[in-house]
């Protein structure tokens, strides 16, 4: 049974995102599948008055209990708690989520020059770890439930490193 | 007549100076190119007669956010028992990095405090000796006890920081002079922490003379680990810097650099500058390695 969906942008400025997430259309899409509750973490990005008239709002279209906040030191509380992740293509946040093993779809930043994300995106899309989209194909990728059927992410392997090192040293 | 005097010291004051800068111009890049890596013969550690190293001095950079993040589930990796003592380096604003040092240290400590139960030797600044004692056949245990005991005055870890090469948005040209600081300030930190004296690194031998004993023959490495942002390029300039001084290899710290979790097809600004300087060479994604022949990949790490 879905419940929270978590929209997170980091400590990045993603106004799109945080309007799409805000937006009648997909807060519909997401009440139709079941999930009854949107977090917003919306960092710099401002929200529509309509979204944080009171912080912790049932929309009176969809019935989804919409919260917002700017920003905590750790989300990881948050992304525990998210039972579909749609967050910005930073690599922390990526890390973060595929490490607690959620349904997550990513979506890059277009405006950013540096186009390196949506690199990462597109290989661990390929690998179906994540589904990767932009704002503009957020719905559809949404409606595609691609992101229902994931691998999930290997845990880390830090013994990788040290046996590399270890080796190297002499040890 | 002043005129032509004038242009004669002109002359030969152009001269004099090409006769000395051409050559000394010279002698700095040739010096440059051999101390790259790339160019230089792998002594370092192939050689079958050094025998296993007693501990390793690891220097690690932490460039804030998601680069410490990285950098620190690396460490979290590592037999803090081979690897002491750890000197963190961060950039000068970068509390936010030292706590999650100090949290790691913790985390660290008690692992190895659990790793050395029973073994009843003094642990107190987190350098263990129960692996070290079980590993080392044929060393004698007093030998190794005072080892520890000599490091075991200083902490297992300390907190350094150094000025940032390049704040975000700097124009690059100011950047020269801000990474002309970091590097000032780099230089005396990395002979401090990183390097080794000679007896350290080649203990009771003489070169070229064979190793006599298991005990007298272990050694001390030491080893820089960095992933960027600019700032590392400081680092391990200071200590490319003491190997064309002529500081041999085995007592400058074994430059790693491992490119971000981030990079797919493209190396980072801080990947690109230290390629060509770095020892070892880590990627994360295996494309890399077709366009940058010297990395190496060994699957994903963080």
């Amino acid at each position: 049974m879905p419940g929270t969906v978590l929209v997170t942008v980091g400590s990045t400025q993603f106004d799109k995102l945080v309007a799409a997430a805000s937006s009648p259309s997909l807060q519909h899409i997401l009440a139709s599948y079941g999930y009854s509750h949107l977090t917003i973490q919306h960092g710099k990005s401002p929200v529509s008055s309509t979204t944080t008239s009171t912080t912790n709002s049932t929309s009176h279209e969809s019935g989804l209990q919409v919260n917002t906040y700017t920003y905590k030191s750790s989300l990881r509380e948050d992304m525990e708690q998210a039972d579909l992740i749609i967050s910005h293509a930073g690599s922390g946040s990526i890390l973060e989520a595929l490490r607690l093993n959620k349904k997550l779809i990513v979506v890059v930043n277009e405006d950013l020059m540096d186009n390196h994300q949506q690199e990462l995106g597109d290989v661990l899309h390929e690998q179906h770890y994540l589904v990767c989209c932009t704002v503009s194909t957020l719905e559809k990728s949404l409606q595609a439930k691609e992101y229902e059927s994931l691998e999930p992410f290997p845990q880390p392997d830090t013994t990788r490193f040290s046996n590399f090192l270890d080796a190297r040293m002499g040890f | 007549m002043d005129l032509h005097l004038a242009a004669n010291l002109a002359l030969a004051t152009a001269i004099t100076l090409a006769l000395i800068g051409i050559p000394l111009i010279l002698i700095l890049a040739s010096r440059l190119w051999s101390s790259l890596p790339q160019n230089r013969p792998r002594h370092k550690h192939s050689s079958a007669t050094i025998t296993r190293p007693l501990t390793c001095t690891t220097t690690i950079f932490l460039g804030s956010g998601g680069h410490t993040a990285e950098m620190l589930q690396l460490v979290s990796g590592l037999d803090c028992t081979h690897y002491t003592p750890r000197h963190y380096v961060v950039g000068w604003d970068d509390d936010s990095s030292v706590e999650k040092v100090h949290r790691l240290e913790i985390l660290l400590g008690a692992k190895s405090a659990t790793n050395t139960e029973g073994q009843g030797a003094g642990s107190r600044s987190g350098t263990g000796t129960g692996p070290e004692a079980g590993a080392g056949a044929g060393v004698s245990a007093d030998r190794l006890i005072s080892d520890i005991k000599s490091s075991g005055s200083e902490l297992a870890y300390t907190v350094h920081r150094i000025p940032r090469s390049r704040h975000v948005h700097q124009s690059m040209l100011t950047t020269p002079f801000t990474l002309a600081k970091s590097l000032l300030v780099a230089m005396p930190l990395i002979k401090r922490l990183t390097c080794l004296t000679k007896s350290e690194a080649h203990p009771n031998t003489e070169v070229g003379r064979p190793l006599s004993t298991d005990a007298a023959g272990r050694s001390r490495r030491s080893v820089l680990l960095m992933n960027g942002p600019g700032t590392c390029l400081a680092l391990a300039l200071a200590v490319i810097g003491a190997r064309m001084a002529g500081v041999p290899d085995d007592q400058t710290p074994d430059l790693v650099f491992v490119e971000s979790f981030a990079r797919v097809k493209t190396l980072s600004l801080a990947g690109r500058l230290l390629y060509p300087l770095c020892d070892a060479f880590l990627v994360q994604w295996p494309g890399l390695v077709q366009r940058y022949p010297r990395s190496k990949y060994i699957g994903i790490l963080v």
